[in-house]
């Protein structure tokens, strides 16, 4: 377990949960800018990208073991500690989301978002291998992971206040808590080649295993910027911010941090009833 | 005939070569020959005694038994020319040859033998020999019972047909093959220190390659080209007789195990608590790298061969036990740990374990080029000065005069019975006193301790401490300074009797001859000399002054490689300084490795460094100040 992770461990969900309620109530604009119309009920669906670049840390950290010294990083800490940091960074994913929702009041609505993204990133290794013969004597290596998957699977409740800016023209604001589903594959160990005499060290690959995957409670914020053709059809554009952390388990033995969500920007259809 | 002329022609114009030195001219029809014919030879010289070489070898006087690519020198090879004479090996007979590409010789060093007019045909048969051996001596034969005929040269020019006998007590014997007894004698191992004890362990966390065995970790070392293992004695005088001597007393061959797992240091959870298996283990590891990273040494033989240790025997020195003893006939290093009432002693730093692998690595290297089982030669011959003159009598410390004439010791030999008092009377030539010491045991010691210097400055990162001084014991922490040898007594209640610097200060002993029911042999007395007047006298019989007279060549690596004004000499040396001293470690190796014939003294090895050094940097800095270092301690270019 690294520090930063041990650190976190308590306080992350309360802050996450304090963020969302204060997005679900904060997102709730003072008054409305237009009458509202008939609608009663919408659908939206949307594909678009997660557009904020997203990237976590681990640092993990094998203690001494006392056994027989081996060409992987847990293996190479017989005598010492070895130790590695993985750098993970994800840039625009494609996303999926659909959404709807109902109308409680005039301008109000209470909805729900479902968005899913899935991308495969490698991660930037960095290690050091301890000598197998002196103390204080690590070789440090370095070099990427095969492709990592990260999905994201989201549950936006929304509070929404609708604008209808003109008939067809309709502005929606909303926010609410989110429900996140986080599965990440992480580098658990490192491979490498060295021989004699061992002074320096070849990275080899990075050994990940299965997806992790948690929960957690975040927020979304957003606004949705809908024209319809008919007075049942359109389309839209959805820009969503959505945020919360995740732990996942690490392969240091406690856990690791991991930003879940980010900005989304999306168009697609829009159903109105 | 035609050779013979050749021979003389060579011994004329090779002014350097000498043969018995302050001896009588009659000797010079026979006995022994220096040839050291290097870069600074007459080109004349060189080819005369080329061809010289070249005719006793067509002749089968000389016989080539190694031929090796130089290491370091593309298209430069080595052989070695052993003598022979009627087929039969002469002891430390033969030439170190070096061949540019083209098959032109670069240098020459070595000693050959004139004059032998041995019958070949013994009288004794080798198991014969192997049983009088026992009957006279009371050890036992080791190696099946296979004695190997040898031509030994005598003190007084003459050969004598012996059987090359290795025994358990630890000593090569030469025995005569008409009559079986001994003519001469050398230790079968190399100690780290004649007197002395030995360094604590620091308490410093070492890294173990280790090997897991089941439920255990053993200290067998895997990583390393060349695997190293630890044997635990557990202060078990049986278990060290055992796997000393077991291999080569049932004659098995040579690589044989005979060590077990019950044998083998080991430890439940790889956190090793011995202090000895510890220092042994990682030191011998260390050493290891320096050989091979530093000069691209494979092991102690060259060729990854095991390396074994053993520790936890309850005694106050190391030493190299060589082949063909060991659990696998090829050799063992064994370390002693002694409680003391001031603590325990380990003699298992890292210096010493460095200088016990020298050792090993003087072995092979010498006697696989030159097939000379002894190694590194130590024979008592006026060639390169081994032997010279002394007093016709002296008073010793007791104020008891002896001279020689009628002076005999009264020492202990070893029978079957036990010990019994036997007399040793003195060897003498015209009424004086024969001087003598081990010289090719003193350039073997030499190189043990810079060699071990070489590898501490090697792991400083690592934390071994570089600093030109020998370890000894927890009483006597400094054995040996190779910055300053008159900084140490040999021994701290003789204060002034200091390690030399110079070898016209080297230690020298008054020889006396085996009592004639043992042998007709000769060894060293307990009387010491320096600079040819006796200084004082040892309590046994038999040092040959190594350690003491190592500090000769130690001190000129010391001084090439960080320069500084001769103490004794007051000759100033430019060394090349700290950062090039692997520049020196370079050429003392090679000319260990390649260069060095089966017998050496201080003056041939100087000679052969010389050459190393203009192999290797010729007109460079390093050439000069390995000039200058020796010419300091004592060694100039003429000194053979």
């Amino acid at each position: 377990m690294t520090m930063d992770a041990r650190e976190r461990q308590s306080s992350a969900p309360t802050l996450c949960m304090a963020a969302a309620v204060t997005a679900l109530f904060g997102a709730v604009p003072l008054f409305a800018q237009a009458q509202p119309g008939s609608t009663r009920a919408f659908i939206t669906f949307n594909g678009g990208f997660q557009a904020a670049t997203s990237s976590f840390s681990e640092s993990v950290a094998f203690p001494e073991t006392g056994v027989v010294y081996q060409e992987t990083l847990s293996g190479a800490a017989a005598q010492e500690q070895a130790r590695f940091e993985s750098d993970y960074r994800f840039e625009n994913a494609p996303l999926f989301d659909v959404s709807a929702g109902v109308r409680v009041a005039p301008y109000f609505a209470l909805g729900v978002g479902v968005s899913r993204f899935m991308i495969e990133e490698t991660a930037s290794v960095s290690a050091h291998a301890p000598h197998p013969f002196f103390v204080n004597r690590d070789r440090f290596i370095s070099g990427a992971s095969p492709p990592l998957a990260r999905r994201e699977s989201a549950v936006h409740l929304q509070a929404l206040v609708v604008v209808p800016v003109s008939r067809s023209f309709t502005v929606t604001g909303f926010g609410g808590p989110t429900f996140f589903d986080v599965e990440q594959q992480l580098v658990t160990d490192v491979n490498f080649t060295h021989a004699y005499p061992y002074d320096t060290a070849t990275f080899s690959s990075a050994v990940t295993a299965s997806p992790e995957s948690a929960d957690c409670v975040g927020f979304n914020i957003g606004t949705d910027i809908a024209f319809y053709f008919t007075g049942n059809v359109g389309i839209g554009w959805l820009t969503r911010y959505s945020r919360a952390t995740v732990e996942l388990p690490s392969a240091s033995g406690g856990t690791v941090d991991v930003e879940a969500g980010g900005l989304h920007t999306a168009v697609g259809l829009r159903l109105r009833f | 005939m035609r050779n013979a002329r050749r021979f003389a022609a060579a011994w004329a114009l090779v002014g350097f070569a000498l043969i018995a030195t302050e001896r009588d001219a009659t000797s010079q029809e026979r006995g022994a020959i220096s040839v050291a014919a290097g870069y600074a030879a007459d080109l004349d010289a060189v080819r005369q005694w080329d061809a010289t070489l070249d005719g006793m070898a067509r002749t089968g006087e000389l016989v080539a038994t190694s031929r090796l690519n130089d290491a370091s020198l593309q298209g430069r090879t080595h052989e070695y020319l052993a003598q022979y004479h009627a087929g039969v090996p002469v002891h430390g007979g033969g030439v170190s040859r070096q061949l540019d590409a083209a098959g032109v010789t670069v240098s020459m060093f070595g000693t050959l033998y004139r004059g032998i007019d041995v019958d070949t045909t013994p009288a004794l048969s080798g198991s014969e020999i192997a049983a009088r051996i026992e009957e006279l001596h009371g050890g036992e034969v080791v190696a099946g019972g296979q004695p190997l005929l040898t031509i030994l040269p005598r003190l007084d020019g003459s050969f004598a047909l012996t059987y090359l006998v290795a025994t358990s007590d630890w000593r090569f014997h030469f025995a005569d093959a008409d009559a079986g007894r001994i003519v001469h004698s050398v230790d079968a191992f190399r100690s780290q220190a004649a007197v002395g004890a030995g360094a604590g362990a620091e308490g410093d966390l070492k890294k173990l390659s280790t090997a897991r065995a089941g439920s255990r970790f053993e200290a067998r070392d895997l990583l390393r080209p060349g695997e190293i293992v630890t044997l635990d004695a557990q202060g078990e005088d049986d278990r060290f007789s055992r796997l000393a001597f077991d291999h080569s007393l049932r004659g098995l061959p040579e690589g044989e195990p005979i060590w077990t797992a019950d044998d083998v240091a080991s430890d439940p959870d790889n956190n090793w608590d011995d202090a000895a298996v510890v220092d042994a283990h990682a030191h011998t590891g260390w050493a290891y790298d320096y050989f091979f990273q530093r000069h691209g040494w494979e092991g102690v033989d060259g060729e990854n061969g095991r390396m074994l240790s053993m520790v936890n025997l309850d005694f106050r020195n190391s030493l190299f036990l060589l082949p063909p003893f060991g659990p696998e006939g090829t050799g063992i290093f064994v370390y002693g740990t002694a409680p003391l009432e001031t603590g325990v002693e380990y003699w298992t730093n890292l210096d010493i374990v460095a200088h016990e692998m020298t050792h090993a690595v003087t072995h092979f290297a010498v006697s696989e080029r030159t097939g000379s089982p002894t190694g590194l030669g130590d024979e008592y011959s006026y060639a390169g000065g081994t032997v010279r003159l002394g007093p016709a009598s002296f008073t010793d410390d007791a104020g008891e005069t002896h001279s020689c004439e009628t002076t005999v010791f009264v020492g202990q030999w070893s029978t079957p019975d036990g010990l019994e008092d036997v007399r040793f009377p003195a060897v003498c030539e015209d009424g004086r006193f024969l001087l003598a010491s081990g010289q090719g045991s003193a350039v073997d010691e030499g190189y043990a301790d810079l060699s071990a210097q070489a590898v501490e400055f090697f792991h400083e990162d690592a934390g071994a401490t570089a600093d030109y001084l020998v370890r000894g014991g927890r009483e006597w922490p400094v054995a040996r300074s190779l910055a300053d040898p008159r900084s140490v007594p040999l021994y701290s209640e003789l204060p002034q009797h200091v390690y030399p610097d110079t070898y016209e200060d080297r230690y020298e002993f008054a020889l006396m001859w085996y009592p004639l029911e043992i042998g007709d042999g000769a060894t060293t007395s307990p009387w010491v000399f320096q600079n040819g007047q006796y200084v004082f006298t040892l309590e046994d019989y038999g040092y040959l002054g190594a350690h003491w007279n190592s500090t000769i060549l130690s001190h000129a690596f010391y001084l090439a490689v960080e320069g500084g004004t001769h103490r004794s000499s007051g000759m100033t040396v430019e060394g090349v300084g700290g950062d090039n001293r692997a520049e020196i470690e370079r050429i003392f190796f090679r000319a260990l490795t390649e260069l060095m014939p089966a017998s050496a003294s201080l003056p041939i090895a100087a000679a052969v460094i010389r050459q190393a050094a203009f192999d290797l940097a010729p007109a460079g800095d390093a050439q000069r100040a390995v000039d200058q270092a020796l010419r300091a301690v004592g060694l100039p270019p003429a000194s053979l």
